[in-house]
């Protein structure tokens, strides 16, 4: 993570669909392992209804089996 | 708690919600992200960011501490990307039988290194860059890509050949 050399506007670009398809490539392997680029990435996926998301899982965990 | 990926999944493994919670916080952020760039059907994204996540619930024993577990979340969401889109066509699931899978194709584009990746796929033309992207990057079997993609299984094979190509000349 500390070794990180990502740029904050390189994200940017990549969550909004501005970079081209090879970088999109190196990046995507790149934020698998790097906590910091998800960090940043996670304001950016407000758009994606994720807390909405979130109180499905939570409702079909609610009905099923818990282990 | 073991605030690690694999310490997370351990709790979850055992039940701890919160700690599921924890990992949706850290991952289903660049998992969404990732996943709408593949498909533009939003409900898609959001049916497979859920499930992913409900598969990790029932599934966080089975991680087998082997690689990243964002590749292993990755591995998930997008299979389930591939569910929700063939619900939506109407789609029946696969017949059983081997996958068509252009797997001497692949390994050799996995020999480049990360960024000579990028700028390989880069090069290639739309149509064989979305292939390379899906089996190569996404790992999906030319069955998983093409239902991606929209083409017939035995094409995704054909434009994996043809894009091994470009790449060798490329090299040459």
């Amino acid at each position: 993570m500390s070794d990180c050399t990502v740029s904050a506007q390189r994200l940017d670009d990549y969550a909004d669909g501005r970079c081209s398809a090879g970088e999109a490539a190196v990046l995507e392997v790149h934020v698998l392992r790097c906590e910091l680029c998800q960090t940043w990435l996670a304001p950016r996926a407000q758009a994606l209804r994720l807390d909405r998301i979130w109180e499905r899982v939570e409702q079909r965990l609610g009905s099923a089996d818990y282990g | 708690m073991d605030m690690t990926d694999e310490g997370l999944l351990r709790a979850v493994s055992v039940g701890d919600r919160g700690a599921l919670h924890l990992l949706y916080d850290r991952h289903a952020p660049w998992l969404a992200i990732r996943l709408a760039r593949r498909c533009g059907d939003r409900d898609a994204v959001d049916d497979a960011v859920q499930d992913t996540f409900v598969a990790v619930w029932r599934s966080a024993g089975s991680y087998g501490a082997s690689g990243e577990v964002g590749a292993w979340i990755w591995g998930i969401g997008v299979r389930r990307l591939i569910d929700a889109i063939r619900r939506r066509r109407h789609l029946d699931p696969p017949p059983d039988g081997p996958a068509v899978h252009g797997a001497s194709a692949e390994d050799e584009v996995l020999r480049l290194e990360v960024g000579e990746l990028g700028a390989a796929v880069q090069r290639l033309v739309p149509e064989l860059r979305a292939v390379v992207q899906a089996t190569v990057l996404d790992g999906l079997t030319s069955r998983e890509a093409g239902l991606l993609l929209g083409i017939p299984p035995g094409t995704v094979k054909t434009r994996m050949m043809r894009a091994r190509a470009v790449l060798r000349e490329d090299r040459a």
